[in-house]
């Protein structure tokens, strides 16, 4: 569906993205991880074809998504800090957004209206922010993209309303296989909602595919030893992390789960129990990996 | 480019703009109508609507067209602020729609959103003008298509800026700093040709400001103001075809604008350089020209000269350094590169101040490459091109007449013969040559009459030119326009204020018939006139016959044929014997009732004209000389007052005889008083026209009362003079011999 093919893009010289290839199937939900200023809302602007690359190619189905209003009436770009005309309503949005989506589906808009408590005459400058977003969120489902980019998309809204939104997208996929981008730091969220995670890291895509897949390919072990261990034992597993208390190791490493429990059997345990590892560990566990948030 | 023109405007998005802007154009053409119709009809009223005047409407129009000039700067503003701030960029570049059809679209109904309230007050406007005071609604319709066409280019130019600049208040700022750079472009080029290109001419220079700022032309054009080269409509299709080229600049700067540059102060990297450094250098040269051309410092090249440009453009520079970065960090950088753009500035300033505009001032075209010359001079002494009576006053109003006349009887002579062309040349070479004395770059535009005073106190002064045989009034100016048309269609313009004391090598053209368009601008313009009332005069215009029916220009062709049948001798020297007068009153044929009168004097040198006359049954009558005072002055050998030797005929009564005369003339003079029939036998030896060699005496009759009985004009003061000629001198004095020797210290001959 969404075919990104060495992408690499500076801004006044200082490399921001470089040599990103990236496959986004259709009807898949991703989530899109990374440190601060990694790049996820320049691999989203550029994806919704709002700035072009300085080499390599974006596609949606098959065709180059700059400046091509054919494949961007297929596309909704939901920004992390919502954008309304000056003094307007959400009916007057509406309007706007009509103009330019022929999809938009006014059914789906008052359904959605009764979903969420807005008063589509009010002036949305007179909102909260969670209204806003509310406000943001009923727009985008009604144009009824075949690709949404939301960027922080939940951010702002109150538990209710992210279950409602959750619950939305998830009909619309099932529904009409949309496929979503999402991009977050609140990996918990991600991780309920999203079947793919790409972590954008070092200038580029460094991990991407199915939650499951990556999940069952980082292991968080504990291990008890009747007497203290020398920790470089584990070197050889080159750990993501390793933590000592007492007679207990704790160690999280990426790989085979059997070639890693072969390791860990020689230095004789006395007790071996894995604990199921979320993603938002695989990510800090992955960044700090990379000196990410390290005190100097 | 070619598909730029193809880019159609997105119709819902446009009148969704128009629909969410109907309050803006609300508001703004309430203001326009209260400040147009509205306050012109209140001042109406206070007069009970007795006294309408188009004049007020023309006040109201300016408002009008000061709010649409705010509009063109406020309306792009406004629809165009999401490319400043990078969130609302996100979500308009995201949007299923071209770069380019957005911008066309939202160009499109900013346009039409500034022009709407506009529309609305200046047609109100007009149709009320059309009512009350009877001004044309056609004018009105024209006016207004003009003021779009214009109002489209300033509205061009603000975009153009909001492409290359980031934010709201750089946009603003630097649409002002563009609408006002190419005055600044002009004002700088003025003052520096003017310091440095003497010769340089500037005849045009106010005309020159509607077509580098449309501004300007939107006020001149739009009140369709008369200081105008073009039909104001013309100037309307100039901006709108300059606003197109401005569309597709835009277009192609708007696609490569780059989103992520929002918020930033400039969008394009070489904007604000090219801007900043343009400004410096500008300000640099203004200054400097400025204070030179101000402040007598001496030379043009002086370091007292330079000291302020250099501080305060400096200043400028780092301000505007430091405003476009919102920092102090640059200000070392920008300091240097200020100090390699004054140096580059001076690089090129100076080898073209020193080499005289690379030789714009020596330039003088080669007589084989020369088809003709124009030449306008402002002989307001009427030495050169003597002038025998131009009387503007009798137009039907009673009033002067307007520019029309004033053009055509201060014409342009057009020299083609190579004779006259080669005096004119000679006389262009004494210019330069005199100027040389300075090296062309004491101020010689400014308080010209000082720079003459210099050159002639300049050690070993020889002058190039030939003296007058008589004194001239100090520091007496004259000013030439010089035009060259070249073989190749090209034209070479120089304008000059010299010293009337070089002129006198262009007495040499007094057989040219072009003279007259100077001397006799009725003869030399029959073509645009008519000639309702033609008298003929005797030799000392004390009487008159009226000519009804008379032929004026089959006269003029005559004498102009004449004029230049003469030889150099003859046209300069006064020796001929005075005719008489034809008096002929000319009226615009395109205004009849914008007339001047002329006075031509006809002497026995003008052959085949008095021959005409005579076959016509026309002939000169005899003087009238009852009630006619009359005195002959005597000069000394060593007199030197222009006045003894410049046949001045009844020019003389256009301005203060005595006014003529050098603090070098002795006050006194000698005079007789004559009887009538002394007068008479007298007669035959006057001349009217010429300069002499030598002093030589002067009649002067005073017929107070004579012309205005004639003509009903009050505007001639009664004094005429002849000389008498050279050639009867002696036979002249035997005639007074015995008549008592008078001496007066004033020329007030018939105050007693």
């Amino acid at each position: 569906m969404i075919h990104l093919s060495h992408i690499a893009k500076s801004f006044d010289g200082k490399k921001v993205l470089a040599d990103v290839n990236w496959d986004i199937p259709q009807g898949s939900i991703y989530g899109l991880v990374g440190p601060n200023g990694a790049g996820k809302s320049t691999l989203l602007r550029l994806l919704s074809g709002v700035i072009k690359p300085d080499s390599g190619s974006i596609t949606i189905a098959n065709q180059i998504v700059y400046n091509n209003p054919v494949i961007k009436k297929r596309i909704l770009f939901v920004p992390d800090d919502p954008f309304f005309l000056t003094q307007s309503t959400l009916k007057e949005m509406k309007k706007f957004y009509q103009i330019f989506y022929p999809s938009f589906n006014e059914g789906m808009y008052y359904k959605l209206l009764t979903n969420f408590p807005i008063n589509e005459n009010e002036r949305i400058n007179t909102f909260s922010k969670g209204m806003k977003r509310q406000a943001c969120v009923i727009l985008a489902l009604s144009i009824c993209p075949d690709v949404l980019l939301l960027d922080e998309a939940f951010d702002g809204l109150d538990p209710v309303m992210r279950l409602t939104l959750k619950r939305i997208l998830s009909d619309e996929i099932l529904n009409r296989q949309l496929t979503v981008v999402i991009s977050s730091h609140n990996l918990r969220e991600l991780e309920d909602i999203c079947d793919r995670i790409a972590l954008v890291s070092n200038f580029t895509i460094e991990i991407s595919g199915e939650v499951e897949t990556i999940r069952g390919d980082y292991h968080k072990i504990q291990i008890g030893y009747k007497h203290p261990v020398d920790l470089a034992v584990f070197e050889v597993l080159r750990p993501l992390h390793l933590e000592q208390r007492g007679n207990v190791i704790t160690v999280v490493v990426k790989g085979d789960a059997t070639a890693i429990n072969e390791v860990i059997e020689k230095t004789e345990p006395v007790l071996i129990d894995e604990i199921p590892i979320t993603m938002e560990e695989v990510f800090v566990y992955e960044m700090e990996g990379q000196g990410y948030g390290q005190p100097v | 480019m070619g598909s730029l023109f193809r880019v159609r405007i997105q119709t819902e998005y446009f009148r969704f703009l128009i629909g969410r802007n109907r309050r803006f154009m609300i508001l703004m053409s309430s203001a326009m109508l209260v400040l147009y119709p509205v306050l012109v009809l209140t001042i109406m009223s206070f007069n009970n609507f007795s006294t309408p005047n188009y004049g007020l409407f023309q006040i109201g129009q300016v408002f009008a067209l000061l709010l649409l000039l705010v509009s063109c700067f406020l309306v792009p503003l406004l629809l165009f602020s999401y490319m400043n701030n990078k969130k609302d960029l996100d979500v308009y570049h995201a949007l299923p729609i071209k770069r380019e059809q957005l911008l066309l679209t939202t160009g499109w109904a900013g346009y039409v959103i500034l022009l709407i309230p506009f529309i609305v007050t200046w047609l109100t406007g007009g149709i009320l003008a059309s009512v009350l005071v009877h001004y044309s609604l056609i004018t009105t319709l024209q006016s207004l298509l003009t003021i779009m066409l214009i109002s489209s280019s300033i509205y061009m130019i603000v975009l153009f800026t909001m492409m290359n600049t980031g934010t709201t208040l750089d946009a603003f700022l630097y649409s002002c700093v563009l609408h006002f750079l190419p005055i600044l472009i002009y004002g700088t080029y003025l003052v520096y040709s003017f310091s440095v290109l003497l010769g340089y001419n500037a005849d045009m220079s106010w005309k020159i400001l509607s077509f580098i700022s449309p501004i300007w032309a939107l006020f001149e054009a739009g009140l369709r103001n008369t200081n105008l080269l073009w039909n104001p409509m013309a100037y309307g299709l100039y901006w709108g075809i300059i606003a197109i080229i401005l569309s597709q600049v835009d277009t192609l700067i708007y696609k490569n604008r780059k989103s992520e540059k929002a918020e930033t102060p400039f969008t394009n990297q070489w904007f604000f350089p090219i801007v900043s450094n343009s400004i410096a250098v500008l300000i640099l040269i203004f200054l400097y020209c400025f204070i030179y051309n101000t402040i007598d410092t001496g030379k043009f090249l002086s370091l007292q000269n330079l000291f302020f440009p250099v501080l305060f453009s400096g200043v400028l520079y780092l301000v505007m350094d430091v405003i476009a970065h919102r920092s102090f960090r640059n200000l070392v950088r920008a300091l240097i590169s200020y100090i390699l753009v004054m140096l580059v500035t001076f690089l090129m300033f100076l080898p073209a101040s020193m080499t005289g505009g690379f030789g714009y001032v020596t330039r003088v075209p080669k007589l084989a490459n020369i088809t003709s010359v124009d030449l306008k001079l402002d002989d307001y002494q009427g030495i050169i091109t003597q002038q025998h009576i131009l009387d503007y006053s009798s137009t039907t109003e009673g009033s002067y007449p307007n520019t029309a006349i004033s053009d055509l009887t201060n014409g342009v002579m057009r020299f083609t013969n190579e004779e006259d062309i080669k005096t004119i040349l000679a006389f262009h070479q004494i210019i330069l040559k005199e100027f040389k004395w300075v090296d062309y770059t004491t101020k010689t535009y400014f308080n010209n009459s000082s720079v003459i005073d210099i050159i002639e106190n300049k050690p070993k002064y020889t002058p190039s030119y030939e003296s007058y045989p008589f004194d001239l009034v100090s520091n007496n100016t004259i000013g030439v326009t010089i035009t060259y048309h070249l073989s190749g269609g090209n034209t070479l313009k120089r304008n000059y204020t010299v010293s009337y004391a070089w002129t006198k090598s262009l007495l040499n053209l007094s057989n040219s018939g072009e003279m007259l368009k100077k001397s006799s601008p009725l003869v030399a313009n029959t073509d645009k006139m008519t000639f309702p009332e033609v008298r003929l005069y005797d030799a000392l215009r004390t009487s008159s016959v009226s000519l009804p029916n008379f032929d004026f220009k089959a006269f003029a062709a005559l004498y102009i044929k004449d004029t230049e049948s003469l030889t150099d001798q003859q046209a300069l020297f006064p020796g001929y014997i005075t005719q008489g007068y034809l008096y002929a009153k000319g009226c615009l044929v395109s205004s009849a009732s914008t007339c001047a009168t002329d006075t031509i004097v006809i002497d026995s040198r003008y052959r085949e004209t008095i021959s005409w006359l005579n076959a016509q049954g026309i002939n000169f009558v005899a003087p009238d000389l009852e009630g006619i005072s009359s005195v002959l002055i005597l000069p000394e050998p060593t007199e030197k007052n222009s006045y003894f030797f410049t046949s001045l005929g009844i020019q003389s009564t256009n301005y203060n005889y005595k006014g003529s005369a050098t603090s070098t003339v002795s006050e006194k003079v000698t005079y007789v008083k004559l009887s009538p029939d002394q007068i008479k036998a007298i007669l035959p030896f006057i001349s009217n026209k010429g300069i002499s060699g030598t002093p030589l005496p002067v009649l002067l009759l005073d017929y107070t009362g004579r012309i205005a009985k004639d003509t009903g004009s009050t505007y001639v003061t009664p004094q005429d003079t002849s000389l008498i000629q050279s050639s009867h001198l002696l036979e002249v004095l035997q005639i007074v011999k015995d008549n008592p020797r008078y001496s007066t210290n004033t020329f007030s001959f018939f105050a007693n």
